[in-house]
């Protein structure tokens, strides 16, 4: 199960995905409003609980149960949000907002730099969650944003981001393998594990920089293509984050 | 009461083997429904096809030529097989159907009650048509003689694409979208067909009637009747054309335990509370059988279990059940549960992103360099 802020993010790995994942493993999209993790409502504390509701209603509108679901994967834009405020340009003549490889140029300073705070909050928050309602939860990030990552253009206006994203994905879907070559290139993939990857892109500017650690979903799971492996082996290689805790258990 | 019991079906159309059990009326008597499911393309029509081919044979005509087009081109020939239940018992016919000289040929049948053999023919020149059926007269065993008034008069098939006109009476079917010419003497038994029809419209279609309209130089046209409006039924939606055209059979369906409802794409046109409804008439008070495939799955929140049937994706056994644990009422979430679960046997994957891929790239003109094709 994949919790997404926008069909782009669908538009881009759907197609994918579904050629990459295992039979029995079967790639759903969430998507949430775009703002969820920046509005003002959207504080750390509210944000788990509005997860769940995601994942009910989800379950509800495609016929499983929460007890189908063997993992939920957050994938987030970054959109700089860890930068220095100092790196915030008020630019009267500007938009709401430019990214660029230092800077977030914007006409509303205060606006960006609170949304910062509040994204940032939130994304350590999720990248600190292990579970949800009991299922395995892994968070990865896209920075600055998925357009970024795929095609290394910071500002694509709105109206091209499904566009962009399905361009994207002709190029991978038919041998998805190659996807994953593309986004574990040292180019666009953070650096260590898991809380290494999350606390590399905490630093300085790296926010607005082309990183994701979406690479370790698969190398994690690399080995399951070429070998016979169970379901549950699968799981365990997917989610091996989450799950290494289960299996210390058992 | 004659119905049918169970049929099976070899190398017919993507139809490897297949066997339905046709679920028996419950203690009351009453309808005996079975509803087909499937994916496009999974072999749900084959059965309505197997079912035409079987109706033509056991009524003693001979096969029409398209009928070669069914056999399973890596196959010599197809088989059905077909078990009736009557007042006396159980009886079968097999037929074995072959190709010669690019038209259908009946190559070996076999007609059975209980376990005596009633009658056998192995001619490997055979016709088009039934060695056993085509002959049959006062002095032929009572049990063939049941089974051909059953195939000839009590099996009715409807498909979709021949529903744009009215039987009136065995004899007479008239045209929905367009005029038509009468003889005056006819004209009597079509009125008052249409109005023993035009109470029934009335309650699929809410406040719907249909007459006829014309006579001049002899010509005339079906058309609705509403609040005072009348349209040509030929400006009618396909949905009501379809729905008008059932009509005949479905009363006889609903009224005679002798009679046997096959009815392709049932739900094709029809609006999913009004299918549901009719189901729920047939299953309560229904007295005779129906026998439909469908894509809309409402029936799975009506029907029972036993009363559905999914066209799967292996072929060597196209037909199976599910079984569904809990509440049948739950039939809908648990068939959608199981193709989510990735149940390929059940429904052969298909993507709302692979189908958006496809549909983009369809849309632009250079292919991706190196791609294969």
């Amino acid at each position: 199960m994949f919790i997404v802020e926008g069909k782009s993010e669908e538009a881009a790995f759907g197609a994918i995905f579904e050629r990459l994942f295992p039979r029995d493993l079967r790639p759903v999209f969430a998507e949430e409003r775009s703002d969820y993790l920046t509005a003002d409502s959207a504080q750390p504390e509210r944000l788990v609980k509005r997860l769940e509701d995601l994942l009910y209603d989800s379950a509800r509108r495609n016929h499983f149960r929460l007890e189908d679901v063997v993992g939920v994967v957050q994938l987030a834009d970054t959109d700089g949000c860890y930068v220095p405020d100092s790196s915030v340009i008020q630019d009267d003549k500007a938009g709401r907002i430019r990214y660029d490889k230092r800077r977030i140029v914007t006409h509303d300073k205060k606006g960006i730099e609170k949304r910062n705070a509040q994204k940032s909050r939130n994304l350590d928050r999720l990248a600190g969650t292990e579970e949800l309602l009991g299922i395995p939860f892994v968070a990865y990030y896209l920075s600055c944003n998925l357009d970024h990552v795929l095609t290394d253009v910071r500002n694509l206006p709105s109206k091209d981001k499904v566009r962009s994203a399905m361009a994207f994905a002709k190029k991978y879907w038919r041998q998805p393998e190659r996807f994953v070559e593309f986004i574990g290139d040292p180019v666009v993939a953070a650096p260590g594990g898991y809380e290494d990857s999350w606390a590399f892109i905490r630093e300085g500017l790296h926010s607005l920089a082309r990183w994701s650690n979406l690479h370790l979903l698969f190398e994690n799971a690399r080995g399951y293509s070429g070998e016979e492996t169970t379901v549950e082996e699968t799981i365990r290689l997917v989610f091996g984050l989450t799950i290494a805790e289960d299996r210390e258990e058992a | 009461m004659i119905r049918l019991k169970r049929l099976t079906i070899r190398n017919l159309k993507n139809i490897g083997t297949g066997t339905l059990e046709f679920p028996p009326p419950d203690e009351d008597g009453g309808a005996s429904l079975l509803g087909i499911y499937g994916q496009n393309g999974s072999g749900k029509s084959g059965v309505i096809d197997a079912l035409e081919i079987l109706k033509t044979l056991m009524s003693g005509r001979v096969l029409r030529p398209f009928c070669v087009s069914l056999i399973d081109t890596n196959a010599r020939s197809a088989q059905l097989d077909a078990t009736l239940e009557t007042q006396t018992g159980d009886c079968t016919y097999s037929a074995v159907i072959g190709r010669l000289a690019g038209k259908p040929k009946v190559l070996s049948e076999r007609f059975t009650g209980g376990r005596t053999v009633i009658s056998e023919t192995d001619r490997q020149n055979g016709n088009g048509e039934s060695a056993i059926f085509s002959d049959i007269g006062r002095t032929s065993p009572e049990m063939l003689r049941t089974a051909r008034d059953f195939a000839g008069n009590g099996l009715e098939i409807i498909r979709t694409q021949n529903m744009n006109r009215l039987r009136i009476s065995p004899e007479l079917e008239l045209p929905l979208d367009t005029d038509f010419e009468l003889a005056p003497q006819q004209t009597m038994t079509v009125r008052r067909e249409l109005r023993r029809l035009s109470p029934v419209l009335e309650q699929f279609v809410p406040g719907l009637r249909m007459q006829m309209s014309g006579g001049e130089g002899g010509r005339y046209e079906l058309e609705t009747f509403r609040d005072g409006r009348s349209i040509p039924f030929r400006f009618e939606s396909v949905g009501v054309q379809k729905i008008a055209a059932s009509l005949p059979f479905l009363v006889r369906a609903f009224s005679s335990n002798e009679c046997t409802l096959a009815a392709d794409e049932f739900d094709f046109g029809i609006n999913e509370l009004l299918f549901g409804e009719i189901l729920e008439a047939f299953t309560k008070f229904g007295a005779g059988q129906l026998i439909f495939t469908s894509h809309n799955l409402r029936p799975l929140e009506l029907l029972e279990p036993d009363q559905i049937a999914f066209a799967t994706n292996d072929s060597s056994d196209r037909f199976r059940r599910i079984d569904i644990p809990g509440d049948s009422a739950e039939m809908r979430d648990a068939y959608y549960r199981r193709i989510l679960l990735g149940d390929d046997e059940l429904y052969n994957r298909t993507s709302p992103y692979l189908i958006s891929q496809a549909l983009y790239e369809a849309s632009i003109d250079e292919p991706e360099n190196g791609e294969p094709l």
